[in-house]
């Protein structure tokens, strides 16, 4: 993410218009691929941090997006420490006698030449006693990309680095198809974010925000909303309208597909927490009479409101596919919209399995007394539901 | 829309997602007081209301005779809550705590650093009864805060940061992983307690407040204003300030006796040179470019222009070397050295403006530094040595400036710092706490004569603790 500093953007009334790296021009290529060089070469020679930086400083004068381009490249390294000495245990032991050998030394020098006539510390006190801190820590891998590849994702930095300022996105997608919204969908869950989503014929109207944004002008979500915005990028169609409060003016934000922009999330399995990859790993060695189906469909609820299932499987037999969709801790209010229309609608085969931190089995008796039709179609789970418990339910449909 | 279990139509209170959802509830129907509080959430059109304003919105519901079903609330009385131990207060502790009680138990108090913060806490906790959490800035205070309700309510305590993750009745959390968990645990706590709660009010801290329903809240800082907007946001976060100790007014009976020493150091020549040289282009720069550095965004746009203008890079180097000049002139490290030499066998505590100076001492004169780099393990071991003696002297950057307890500190070597008054009050903080054998503590600050760190010191000696003892000291002090 860039901060402040390395973001470029015009004022025209009350627009904010980003600068954006025209990714075809060779002297930011050439600039980019400065920069991609020292890391690459870093990554090879497993130098230090800090050398690294004396390595970029000459790079980083050049162009006023160099800079950034560090920044961003740096996200893509791995620092490891040296682990050729126990450098705390050294200091402890270093210090237990340096405080009191200080009081009998004339100056620092001989208080260091005292200290190292102790064999222990000799070879120590010659290198560096903090030679652990960042600085020295050693490059030891680059995830690397082409020189298009940075200046596309420093595009999109641009627009996550504004939208840190911002509470609230807009989003207007037209004739998504269902594979596309349930991604998009998918990563607002991860984020955690709230949306209200419309949908009138094929245009879906989104309006992502966190739940504290209606009353107080809060920063808490705006990281969330700008790790999200490369979703919207997977879009075929999309308009975007951000308020962004810049310099104690509000400005708006408007782009759309022809920004050009391109996203740099690939596949959404590389977000996905491990007890979801464990789930489908134990349904697929346990269950055989069901199976996990890849693809789960967009769902229309009440008033064009829009929810997707977070699984379907599939009845070997009857080929009979049944949805799961889970309830989590900050998902309460959805839950009970989810109840009502599940109630009205019982025909979808839909399982709603709820999270214990909302609901106890008090709470659970109660909705099924309420909603005495969804007898067989709710149940609590702590955290991740079971496998078994699972594949009694499909069993039970 | 109806909840399972709620026939009547009264208006429901829910506690979701760091907000409250009320149900069954128009503002049209509603007393002016109490409409004001909720708005209409167009996502899912429900109506709302901040979890912090759920006190407010009960009282004016049930003042107006309209009875609510509270769903929101998932705290109780603790009644066996009691202390273990036998406090004894002392009278601006008693002060402070009766204070608060005739505020409605919401309010700030200003205490200096030393006159027992977290005994007033642990006082207002006895008092209450109430499920608490405690926000504190660092993960020190985090440890120091739960070891201390521990020792007086023999209670396990839960922990929010650091890599705990446990909840109970008395809960200390860092502030950063309270704005994350309050979405979930805000209607827990009946009692919300921010030590250091100057911190409150940044943009993204402050949500820890306002996601949480505790209608019972105190703020403890030795410094709690900060002169602009923040002050009204801290006070509708917590409540008024209810009563303000100063340092003078404790000091050599609950504080240590204290003196604070300013020595102006001369650069060496070709310091000085190199000073000159570097600040004349940085100031030609600010000056053709009308920075005045008298607003916030100034700050922003010296170091826009420094990025886009052809001179730039030069004049940002200009700056940062004149400012390492002046914060770290050689004959600065060696007046720390005859110092240190001065009060042998003294718990010393040498604070610097940046990590560069810090772990230039550490290297040159073999002592400890903890900065943020500074593993939790590691620093742990720096801070017991430092307390049992082991460790006589312990070098800092700004990570001890504030709350953390070394009473056997009795001097402090201020080598370089900012103009910030609230850092420097703090400094002086950690040296104030009365220790076995200390008659007075010494904080001397470092100056280099004739750069900007005159003007910067003159800044931060802006504090009734300051002005009472200003003692400008011989350079050969």
């Amino acid at each position: 993410m860039l901060t402040k500093e390395h973001l470029r953007l015009h004022r025209r009334a009350d627009r904010a218009l980003p600068v954006f790296a025209d990714t075809a021009n060779p002297d930011l290529l050439a600039a980019a691929e400065s920069v991609l060089a020292i890391f690459r070469n870093g990554a090879t020679h497993k130098i230090t941090r800090g050398e690294l930086s004396e390595q970029l400083t000459g790079v980083t004068a050049s162009r006023d997006e160099a800079a950034a381009f560090v920044k961003l490249a740096e996200g893509l390294c791995t620092f490891a420490d040296c682990a050729e000495l126990d450098y705390p245990a050294m200091r402890a032991e270093l210090f237990s006698v340096s405080g009191f050998a200080l009081q009998n030394a004339a100056s620092p020098e001989e208080l260091r030449e005292r200290l190292a006539e102790n064999a222990r510390f000799s070879v120590f006190l010659r290198q560096d006693i903090y030679g652990d801190l960042p600085e020295n820590q050693q490059l030891v891998s680059f995830r690397d990309l082409s020189a298009r590849e940075l200046l596309e994702r420093y595009n999109v930095a641009q627009v996550q680095g504004l939208l840190i300022y911002a509470r609230k996105l807009q989003i207007r997608t037209d004739n998504a198809d269902p594979a596309e919204l349930r991604r998009l969908f998918k990563y607002l869950k991860f984020f955690r974010l709230l949306s209200e989503i419309r949908q009138k014929g094929q245009t879906s109207y989104l309006t992502i925000s966190g739940p504290l944004e209606i009353f107080a002008n809060t920063r808490k979500y705006a990281l969330q909303l700008a790790a999200f915005f490369p979703a919207v990028l997977l879009l075929k169609t999309w308009k975007l309208n951000a308020e962004i409060e810049w310099k104690s003016r509000t400005l708006q934000l408007n782009l759309d597909e022809k920004s050009k922009l391109r996203s740099h999330y690939r596949n959404f399995s590389a977000y996905v927490p491990e007890e979801i990859a464990m789930f489908h790993r134990l349904f697929r060695e346990k269950i055989k009479d069901w199976t996990i189906v890849g693809e789960t469909p967009v769902l229309s609820g009440n008033q064009g409101e829009a929810f997707f299932p977070d699984l379907s499987f599939r009845e070997e037999t009857s080929r009979k596919v049944v949805h799961l969709e889970l309830f989590h801790r900050w998902h309460k209010h959805q839950l009970e919209s989810r109840l009502i229309y599940l109630a009205q609608h019982r025909q979808i085969p839909l399982l709603l399995g709820i999270d214990r931190s909302i609901a106890d089995e008090n709470a659970l008796t109660e909705y099924l007394t309420e909603y005495p039709q969804l007898t067989d179609r709710l149940f609590l789970f702590r955290d991740f539901p079971g496998v078994d418990r699972v594949a009694k339910l499909l069993r039970e449909m | 829309m109806q909840h399972p279990g709620n026939k009547l139509q009264e208006p429901v209170l829910y506690f979701e997602n760091g907000v409250l959802r009320v149900e069954n509830c128009h503002p049209d129907q509603l007393p002016e007081a109490a409409a004001r509080l909720i708005r209409l959430d167009p996502r899912g059109n429900v109506y709302r209301a901040k979890a912090s304003d759920y006190a407010p919105l009960l009282l004016e519901l049930l003042l107006s005779g309209i009875r609510v079903h509270d769903q929101a609330k998932a705290f109780l009385p603790i009644n066996d809550l009691e202390l273990k131990k036998t406090l004894v207060p002392r009278p601006h502790q008693k002060k402070a705590l009766e204070s608060w009680i005739d505020g409605g138990r919401r309010g700030i108090a200003a205490l200096p650093t030393g006159a027992g913060k977290t005994i007033l806490a642990v006082m207002a906790i006895a008092s209450l009864k109430r499920p608490t959490l405690v926000l504190v800035p660092t993960i020190d205070l985090l440890q120091q805060w739960a070891s201390i309700l521990e020792q007086w309510f023999q209670r396990p305590i839960g922990m929010l940061g650091g890599g705990s993750h446990q909840v109970e009745d008395l809960t200390v959390s860092t502030y950063d992983s309270a704005v994350l968990q309050m979405e979930f645990i805000g209607n827990r706590f009946g009692f919300l307690i921010a030590d250091e709660c100057h911190h409150l009010p940044g943009p993204v801290y402050r949500a820890a407040a306002e996601m949480a329903l505790a209608p019972f809240r105190l703020g403890l800082s030795a410094t709690p204003e900060s002169g602009d907007a923040r002050d009204q946001l801290l006070e509708e976060l917590l409540g008024p300030l209810l009563c303000r100790v100063e340092i003078d007014e404790l000091e050599g009976k609950y504080l240590s006796k204290y003196r604070t020493i300013r020595l102006e150091i001369p650069l060496e020549p070709d310091e000085e040179a190199a000073y000159r040289e570097n600040r004349a282009k940085y100031i030609q720069f600010i000056r053709r470019n009308g920075i005045t550095f008298r607003n916030r965004e100034d700050w922003g746009r010296f170091l826009m222009l420094c990025a886009r203008r052809p001179e730039g890079k030069d004049v940002l180097d200009a700056f940062l070397e004149q400012r390492r000049i002046a914060r770290g002139g050689r004959a600065k490290f060696r007046k720390v050295w005859e110092l240190l030499k001065k009060h042998p066998g003294e718990r010393t505590l040498i604070f610097t403006a940046d990590n560069a100076a810090a772990y230039r001492i550490g290297r040159e004169f073999c002592l400890p530094v903890i900065t943020h780099h500074t593993g939790a393990k590691e620093r742990k071991d720096f801070l017991d040595g430092f307390r049992k003696g082991t460790y006589p002297v312990l070098v800092t950057s700004k990570v001890l400036n504030e709350g953390i307890d070394v009473p056997e500190a009795a001097v402090g070597i201020v080598l370089s710092g900012s103009g910030s008054v609230r850092e420097h009050v703090q400094r002086l903080g950690r040296i104030l706490r009365p220790g076995a054998g200390k008659e007075q503590a010494t904080l001397y600050e470092l100056i280099s004569a004739g750069t900007s760190e005159e003007g910067v010191s003159s800044r931060r000696r802006e504090h009734r603790a300051y002005r009472i003892k200003s003692e400008k000291g011989a350079e050969s002090c």
